[in-house]
C-alpha cells in the first residue's frame, strides 16, 4: 500500500499521496493506518486519508528527523495531523514504584490513603519535556493547509493489561532481565492512569492553543462509563488502541477537515 | 603557691592549653569518654536553618540512617526542587526560629490552625509556611490534601525519631499579627504579598525562645518519650536585619541569644546535648578559611571539620579530616579533598531561603 517512501526508504507513505489528510505522528498513529486498510474504508473513503509511518512495522514507530523532514515534503495544502506521543502515563507508570502516589482528580473508591499525594504541577512539569520537539516541528509544517495535534486513547481498564501480561511472554522476560518477579509487579489504579492520562490531555490541548494548532482529543464513543478504553476499541497489547478505533478517529478526522485553517 | 579551685581544673579550662595550642573540637563537648553522639542504630531526625542540612549527608555516608518520611517516588527524584525542602525528614525546609518549629508541630498534631494558612497567588495556592515550594497546589482541595499529607509526614518523622538534632538559626522573624503565626521568610520575598496590618516583625528573646523549645521538646516526648536531642546553634550570621542595628551587630546579638538558649535548655533537660558547631566555626582559633569570601557562608572545609567531631566515635577506624588548625589548609588539600567532593555538590546546591531577603545574592 505504501506508494511513496523517505530518501532512505525507512519511511513510507500509505495511502494516496494526493490524499487531503495526512496523518503522521508516533506509535498511535497505527490505528489509523489500520483502519484505512480495511477493505470498508478504502472503498468509501478513496484518496481522503494517508500516513506516514514506518516502511518496515517491526522497525518502531516513527520520530527521527528524516521522518519529519519527510512529512514536510507531503505537508503542502495538506490537513496535517500528528498523533503525539500518548503513552507518557503508560511509560512511566504502568506499575506502582515506592512509595505509592496519587493526585487530587483520583476517584475515591480507588483513592489510597497510605499514598503519597503529588502535586497536579510536579505531574505536568514531569510530563513537560514529552512535548518540547513540537515546538521545533510545528513551524516547519508552515505550508500545510492545517495542523491538528491528536493525543493517545485513554487508558486501557486493569483487567485487560493483566491479561496481556500474563499471557505475553514478552512482559515476563522483560521483568526477568530485570530479575523482577512478576508477582512483585502491582499495576497502577484506572483512575490514577485515567487521571495521569487527563493532564497529558490538557497539556496537548495546551500547546496546540500556544503553537496556533487545532487539538482532537480521545472521541467519547471510544471510552467507557469510567472514562476507560471500552474493550472493543483495545487492541491485544497493553497500550494501542485497533482499527475499529482508528475507523472512529477518521470520522472525526472529517469533521475537522477545512474546520480551522491553520 | 595557695589553694584555689583553678588548681583542680583540667587543661581544657585554660585558653592557653587548648585554644592558643593542642586545639581539638572534640573537647569542646559532653564527656570525652562518651564515644559518640549517636548510635549506630539511630533514627535521626534534623530541623533547622540551613546549616542543619549539611549534616544530612555526613551522616548517610557514615552508615547512620536518616529518617525520610516524605519522599518522592523514583520518578521524580530529578525535578527540581527550590531552597531544599526536601533535603530534610519532611519536606519542611528550613526552620530558622524555635517558635516555627514549636508551631509546626502544634499544626502536625491538629492542635494549631494558623489564621493565614495559604496564599492565592497567580492561580496557585501557596503555603505560607513553605512559601518556596517548586510545585504548590492549584487548588484549595489540592492545598488541602499535599498540606495533611506533608503535616502527616511530619508527626511520623517527629515521633520516629529516636535523636533530634535542631540548628538555632534566627532570633528575627515575621509573623502574623493576628495570630502569632511565624513565617520563615518575610512575606513578599519569596512569595505571598507584605501587609503591615497583618504581618510585624518579631526579634525573640532568650525567655521567649527557651521556652519555644522547652515546649517543643516537652510536647514531643509526650509522644517519643524516648526521644534524645542535640542542639546546634547556626555560625551562619544573618543575611540581612530588619532591626535598625547594623547586620553584624544584630547578628552578633541573634547568634547570642541563641547560645544562652542552647545552654540553658541543654543543661536544665535530660538527654538534651549541646554540640558546638557555632565555637568550632566562629571561634578565635577557627582558621580563616572556614568562612567563604563573603565571611558569611561556611565553607566546605569548615562544615568538615564540624562534621567530623559530630561524628568522631561512630567508627574505630575513622581518621579525622581536619584536626588542628595548622594543618588545615594542607590537610584540606591532601586528605579531605575526596571525602568533601562526593558532598560538596549538595551542599553548594542547597539554597538558602533566607537569602532571598537580600535582592543583591
Amino acid at each position: 500500500m505504501a506508494k511513496l517512501k523517505s530518501k532512505s526508504g525507512k519511511w513510507a507513505l500509505y495511502g494516496d499521496a494526493n490524499a487531503e489528510i495526512i496523518v503522521c505522528g508516533h506509535s498511535h498513529a497505527a490505528s489509523i493506518l489500520e483502519a484505512i486498510m480495511l477493505p470498508e474504508i478504502q472503498v468509501g473513503s478513496g484518496p481522503e486519508i494517508a500516513v506516514c509511518y514506518s516502511a518496515n512495522w517491526a522497525a518502531g514507530p516513527p520520530g527521527d528527523k528524516e521522518y519529519w523532514d519527510f512529512v514536510v515534503e507531503l505537508s503542502r495544502g495538506k490537513h496535517v495531523v500528528i498523533v503525539w506521543n500518548g503513552n507518557q502515563h503508560n511509560a512511566n507508570f504502568m506499575f506502582q514504584t515506592e512509595p505509592k502516589f496519587t493526585i487530587l482528580g483520583v476517584t475515591e473508591n480507588s483513592y489510597d490513603k497510605e499514598a503519597v499525594p503529588i502535586p497536579r504541577a510536579m505531574i505536568k512539569d514531569f510530563f513537560k519535556i514529552s512535548f518540547e520537539e513540537l515546538t521545533e516541528i510545528i513551524p516547519t509544517l508552515f505550508n500545510a493547509a492545517s495542523i491538528t495535534l491528536m493525543n493517545g486513547p485513554a487508558p486501557k481498564p486493569l483487567t485487560h493489561i493483566q491479561n496481556c501480561i500474563l499471557q505475553d511472554g514478552y512482559f515476563t522476560d522483560i521483568a526477568k532481565s530485570l530479575g523482577v518477579e512478576m508477582d512483585d509487579l502491582v499495576i497502577t489504579s484506572d483512575s490514577l492512569r485515567l487521571e495521569l492520562w487527563n493532564i497529558l490531555a490538557g497539556l496537548m490541548a495546551k500547546s496546540a492553543e500556544t503553537l496556533g494548532t487545532n487539538f482532537l482529543s480521545a472521541p467519547a464513543a471510544s471510552r467507557d462509563a469510567l472514562g476507560l478504553l471500552s474493550p472493543e476499541y483495545c487492541a491485544s497489547d497493553v497500550t494501542h488502541a485497533n482499527s475499529k478505533y482508528g475507523m472512529l478517529l477518521i470520522e472525526e478526522l472529517r469533521k475537522l477537515k477545512g474546520k480551522v485553517p491553520n | 603557691m595557695n589553694n584555689n579551685p583553678y588548681l583542680a581544673q583540667t587543661d581544657k579550662a585554660f585558653w592557653s592549653r587548648c585554644v592558643s595550642r593542642n586545639f581539638n573540637a572534640d573537647s569542646l563537648w559532653g564527656d570525652n569518654s562518651k564515644s559518640s553522639l549517636f548510635q549506630k542504630d539511630d533514627l535521626i531526625v534534623s530541623a533547622g536553618s540551613c546549616f542543619a542540612s549539611n549534616l544530612i549527608p555526613w551522616i548517610e555516608k557514615e552508615g547512620l540512617e536518616y529518617l525520610r518520611t516524605e519522599e518522592l517516588p523514583s520518578q521524580f527524584k530529578d525535578l527540581p526542587e527550590n531552597l531544599g525542602y526536601r533535603n530534610f525528614s519532611a519536606a519542611y525546609g528550613n526552620i530558622y526560629t524555635a517558635r516555627h518549629l514549636r508551631q509546626l508541630y502544634e499544626q502536625a498534631l491538629g492542635v494549631r490552625v494558623p489564621a493565614e494558612d495559604r496564599w492565592h497567588i497567580d492561580g496557585m495556592v501557596i503555603d505560607p509556611f513553605r512559601p518556596g515550594l517548586a510545585y504548590p497546589a492549584e487548588s484549595d482541595a489540592e492545598f488541602d490534601l499535599l498540606k495533611a499529607s506533608h503535616l502527616k509526614a511530619v508527626l511520623a518523622a517527629f515521633h520516629n525519631a529516636t535523636v533530634f538534632v535542631f540548628t538555632l538559626g534566627l532570633t528575627e522573624a515575621w509573623q502574623s499579627k493576628v495570630d502569632g503565626s511565624v513565617f520563615p521568610a518575610c512575606p513578599g520575598t519569596i512569595s505571598g504579598i507584605f501587609d503591615e496590618k497583618k504581618h510585624e516583625f518579631k526579634n525573640f528573646s532568650v525567655e521567649e525562645i527557651t521556652e519555644d523549645l522547652t515546649k517543643f521538646i516537652e510536647l514531643l516526648r509526650e509522644s517519643n518519650p524516648k526521644v534524645r536531642f542535640i542542639i546546634t546553634v547556626s555560625p551562619v550570621p544573618l543575611v540581612a536585619t530588619a532591626t535598625q542595628s547594623h547586620v553584624l551587630l544584630a547578628s552578633t546579638y541573634s547568634k547570642s541569644v541563641l547560645r544562652v538558649v542552647a545552654e540553658q535548655v541543654s543543661s536544665q533537660l535530660k538527654d538534651v546535648s549541646y554540640f558546638p558547631a557555632f565555637e568550632i566555626i566562629t571561634g578565635p582559633q577557627a582558621p580563616f578559611e572556614y568562612f567563604e569570601s563573603d565571611r558569611r557562608n561556611v565553607s566546605e572545609i569548615g562544615v568538615a571539620e564540624v562534621m567530623n567531631s559530630l561524628l568522631q566515635g561512630l567508627t574505630a577506624s575513622k581518621s579525622k579530616v581536619i584536626d588542628p588548625p595548622a594543618e588545615t589548609k594542607q590537610m584540606t588539600k591532601s586528605r579531605a579533598g575526596k571525602l568533601i567532593s562526593e558532598i560538596s555538590r549538595r551542599i553548594a546546591r542547597a539554597e538558602c531561603d533566607e537569602a532571598m531577603m537580600d535582592k543583591n545574592l
